[in-house]
């Protein structure tokens, strides 16, 4: 086959479904007391940096209490039923921290 | 069914380089009656489901992993070989989203034990861990391409490599056959006779280690438990799965002076110990309050690898003065962990043991 002959060649690449698109919850201030959960991701100084975040958003919202959940490995998601859990008793969620 | 393009090769070679389906080499055009021959090989349908990253919402067809192969230059033959290297990848324990997304940059490589290697001509004497030999570039290829165009593993999207290194085209380490005393690798692992396994770890470049005149061979141990407890490598201290390549000198010598492979492992995890102090020496922070605790054993010391076990102990490369390799994997052990795989001639590959090492 010359190298200008017209052929079929089969496309290489991920053609499955896109990932559906989502509209995020309405934004609420919230007005009373509550749990802000942080998730350490397990690297250097991750839960420092956050507690300072969660401090910073202690003087804007009214927060009873922070609670820090620290992931065994930051190469691996939070385990389902934990995620769940967490997120039953908090009303904020700080997660996806990189390097 | 993947999608047919209409284009000549010629045209087929940039356009693939223009959607960014290469790793920056040209790739043979994959064209259905090559793809169809790949699939007949394994007798696998095209939409055989090899397996899956959950993250990322992403599963790996047999139809996918055969053109990715064309693409990569393999030869029909290969296809059973790339197929158990895709499954180990594809096993939860070798945490492939984590893998190939990583800033420490790692490679997919892959250690092929047992008589294929000389059935389908792998290099594993002179310049194993290098270039110029079909089988050990193209399904070492074959395997980053699928990782790049099946799961996203490119930069500037799910690919975070700092640095990254040419590993990342193709490593494939072959083992030759070992001093007559000893086990291949793929009967340490357990596999039946005639079998051949192919086990993938996530690693950093290969680091060659000269021992060239000392007599003593657990000299040359030593040399290499001193490469293996560098500072500047990032599991040590921590402890991480490694694979050391023990060339002709190396293995023969070792054998011959009645070490097994099992007592080289013992000596080199015990001899790759560090102290703090060394670490801190060249400047490196101990981590503490993180999922990497570096708390000194009871002998003051620091693992480099996880346990003496944690060791890939291969053979490869051919007679010269005394050169061996070593390979660190990129993270410690809690974060991903070596995976092996029977090849099978027809059909998905096996299971073996418990999969790891």
């Amino acid at each position: 086959m010359s190298s200008c002959e017209i052929s079929v060649v089969l496309r290489p690449d991920y053609e499955g479904d896109p990932v559906a698109t989502f509209v995020p919850a309405a934004r609420v201030a919230p007005d009373k007391p509550f749990t802000l959960a942080v998730i350490d991701n397990g690297k250097p100084k991750a839960k420092q940096l956050l507690n300072e975040v969660a401090a910073r958003l202690s003087d804007r919202f009214p927060i009873a209490n922070v609670e820090v959940i620290s992931k065994a490995s930051a190469g691996k998601p939070l385990e389902a039923d934990v995620a769940q859990s967490v997120a039953a008793r908090s009303r904020m969620v700080i997660t996806g921290l990189g390097d | 069914m993947a999608e047919q393009l209409n284009l000549s090769s010629s045209e087929a070679i940039e356009y693939f380089f223009d959607r960014g389906w290469t790793d920056g080499l040209p790739v043979v055009p994959p064209t259905p009656d090559l793809v169809e021959e790949f699939l007949a090989v394994v007798d696998l349908e095209p939409n055989a489901v090899l397996g899956s990253i959950p993250e990322r919402d992403r599963h790996l067809t047999a139809e996918k992993a055969a053109i990715n192969s064309v693409m990569a230059g393999c030869r029909s033959e290969y296809f059973p070989v790339v197929v158990a290297a895709l499954e180990a990848i594809l096993d939860p324990s070798f945490n492939a989203h984590a893998a190939m997304s990583s800033t420490g940059g790692a490679a997919l490589c892959l250690i092929v034990s047992g008589p294929l290697v000389e059935e389908l001509s792998f290099s594993h004497l002179h310049n194993a861990l290098g270039s110029g030999n079909r089988a050990n570039a193209s399904i070492g290829r074959a395997v980053r391409l699928v990782a790049m165009n099946i799961f996203g593993a490119k930069t500037g999207l799910l690919d975070a490599s700092s640095i990254g290194h040419p590993g990342k085209y193709s490593m494939v380490v072959a083992e030759t056959k070992p001093p007559a005393e000893w086990p291949t690798f793929a009967e340490e692992l357990g596999a039946p006779v005639g079998k051949t396994s192919v086990t993938v770890i996530a690693a950093e470049g290969p680091r060659q280690v000269a021992n060239h005149l000392n007599p003593d061979p657990k000299g040359w141990l030593l040399t290499i438990a001193s490469a293996m407890r560098s500072p500047a490598t990032f599991t040590v201290g921590k402890g991480a799965q490694v694979v050391v390549v023990l060339g002709y000198e190396a293995r023969e010598s070792l054998a011959r002076a009645g070490w097994s492979k099992s007592e080289i492992r013992t000596f080199l995890a015990q001899q790759s110990r560090i102290s703090p102090e060394e670490l801190e020496t060249a400047g490196v922070l101990l981590e503490i309050g993180s999922a990497h605790n570096m708390v000194p054993g009871q002998d003051g010391l620091l693992p480099s690898v996880s346990s003496a076990d944690d060791i890939l102990l291969v053979m490869a490369g051919g007679p010269g003065p005394g050169w061996s390799a070593y390979m660190p994997a990129w993270a410690p052990i809690l974060h991903s962990r070596a995976s092996t795989r029977l090849v099978n001639k027809t059909g998905h590959s096996e299971t073996i043991g418990d999969n790891h090492v």
